[in-house]
């Protein structure tokens, strides 16, 4: 009897639990930006899912637990102080936006004269990466693993409301790294309408 | 809706987080206003630029297959992560430090090791003269021939201290390599030491060498020739 449900934990936990697992090594890989540490970090994710397995609820999402969890192990093993939230310079972020508004160009217009297809995947990766951390996390877990804000706020462990401005900054900060990429790299001229 | 609140709400109408009625008012909002609907253009592209270039990399197959082994065997043998993050990294140093101490103590070992054992090969074969033979190997028991002198005397010829403050050496025998002996003063020692006269002469010695102070305790000598005329036959045993 006590075997048979074992069988049964085991067979669920890696039909519904493995199919993340792609998704899991991507956000790790973001987050310690070595193929290493991240293969470690999603065998303990697995590990402490597995261990934990009884308390997942059922009807809730997986993927959005499984990432909470990786998230946390993160945090516990390869952040130097522990839980201690990443120390944002709200300065630099509000002079990046306020960048913005000088501008003249956004997304809009590279579309026009289709120009984004003129950037690499490169720029795109270290244009995320300059991000902090926080805002890069919201951008992807939102824009590359589709989860909604509410799932969000569960893994970041903050308000919903937090999880929206989050990721309508980060996009913002997003956009004028790429608009500089574009300057620099001469896809765009400077002073255009 | 004004552009503030439409602009607000721009980043979750395009996550499709919005109630139906607040969507239905951007909407609204979008269609007659340039501004915001640009601001939202811009948005948009943007999302849909970063989810179609970040592609997403398959985790490797080999954490694949150890994951699905870990589940199927309960996760038996699993290594402790917390270990190596996070308790390893501290002793990591002092590991290093202790083998590298260990290290430089055996080479220190080695080399003074070396060096004694040089010293001990190199002071008979620096200090001694071509000619000398062994009566006894082991005890340094060694017959030479030299020129008895005082010491003291020679030693100030090279501009040292007339008298040696840390051997006290006195009378002794100058071997034909140049390096001064001073003889032991015991009873048969003393015998030489008394003799002012004998200085000068040639004399065959046996006896035990010390390196380290350059003393000779004497058994034997024999004179083969004389400095001074009025010198006569010497004897040790008499």
């Amino acid at each position: 009897m006590n075997s048979s449900s074992d069988n049964n934990k085991k067979g669920r936990f890696e039909k519904e639990a493995l199919m993340h697992i792609d998704s899991l090594y991507n956000f790790s890989l973001y987050l310690t930006k070595n193929s290493d540490d991240a293969k470690d970090l999603v065998q303990e994710t697995y590990y402490k899912a597995y261990k934990f397995f009884h308390q997942f609820q059922e009807g809730t999402s997986i993927k959005a637990w499984l990432f909470k969890i990786l998230k946390n192990t993160f945090i516990n093993l390869y952040r130097k102080k522990y839980r201690e939230p990443e120390i944002i310079d709200y300065e630099k972020v509000e002079s990046f936006i306020g960048l913005m508004k000088d501008n003249n160009f956004d997304f809009a217009h590279l579309e026009e004269d289709n120009l984004l297809n003129k950037f690499l995947s490169d720029n795109v990766v270290s244009a995320l990466n300059q991000l902090p951390d926080d805002f890069k996390t919201v951008v992807l877990l939102s824009d590359v693993e589709g989860l909604s804000y509410k799932e969000i706020a569960d893994i970041v462990e903050c308000p919903i409301g937090t999880v929206r401005s989050r990721l309508s900054r980060a996009r913002k900060m997003l956009q004028k790294i790429l608009l500089n990429y574009a300057l620099k790299q001469g896809i765009i001229k400077g002073k255009e309408k | 809706m004004n552009c503030m609140q439409c602009q607000e709400n721009i980043t979750p109408y395009i996550d499709n987080e919005l109630d139906e009625k607040t969507k239905k008012e951007v909407t609204a909002h979008l269609d007659i206003c340039e501004k915001c609907s640009s601001f939202y253009k811009s948005e948009y592209l943007l999302k849909s630029f970063v989810q179609k270039r970040l592609s997403k990399i398959s985790a490797p197959d080999d954490l694949k297959e150890s994951i699905r082994k870990s589940i199927r065997s309960d996760f038996s043998f699993k290594q402790n992560l917390f270990f190596r993050k996070k308790i390893l990294p501290y002793f990591r140093p002092i590991i290093a430090y202790a083998a590298a101490a260990v290290l430089v103590v055996f080479i220190a070992t080695y080399l003074m090791s070396k060096l004694w054992q040089q010293k001990d090969v190199d002071l008979s074969k620096i200090l001694l003269p071509d000619d000398f033979t062994y009566v006894s190997e082991s005890e340094n028991k060694i017959a030479l021939t030299g020129t008895i002198v005082c010491v003291c005397c020679e030693m100030k010829k090279y501009g040292g201290h007339p008298a040696c403050k840390k051997f006290g050496h006195t009378y002794g025998l100058k071997t034909d390599n140049g390096v001064l002996w001073t003889i032991m003063k015991n009873d048969k020692g003393m015998k030489v030491i008394d003799h002012n006269e004998l200085i000068g002469a040639r004399a065959k010695i046996t006896g035990w060498f010390f390196f380290n102070s350059n003393y000779i305790d004497l058994e034997e000598l024999e004179l083969t020739s004389f400095a001074q005329s009025d010198t006569k036959v010497f004897s040790l045993n008499k």
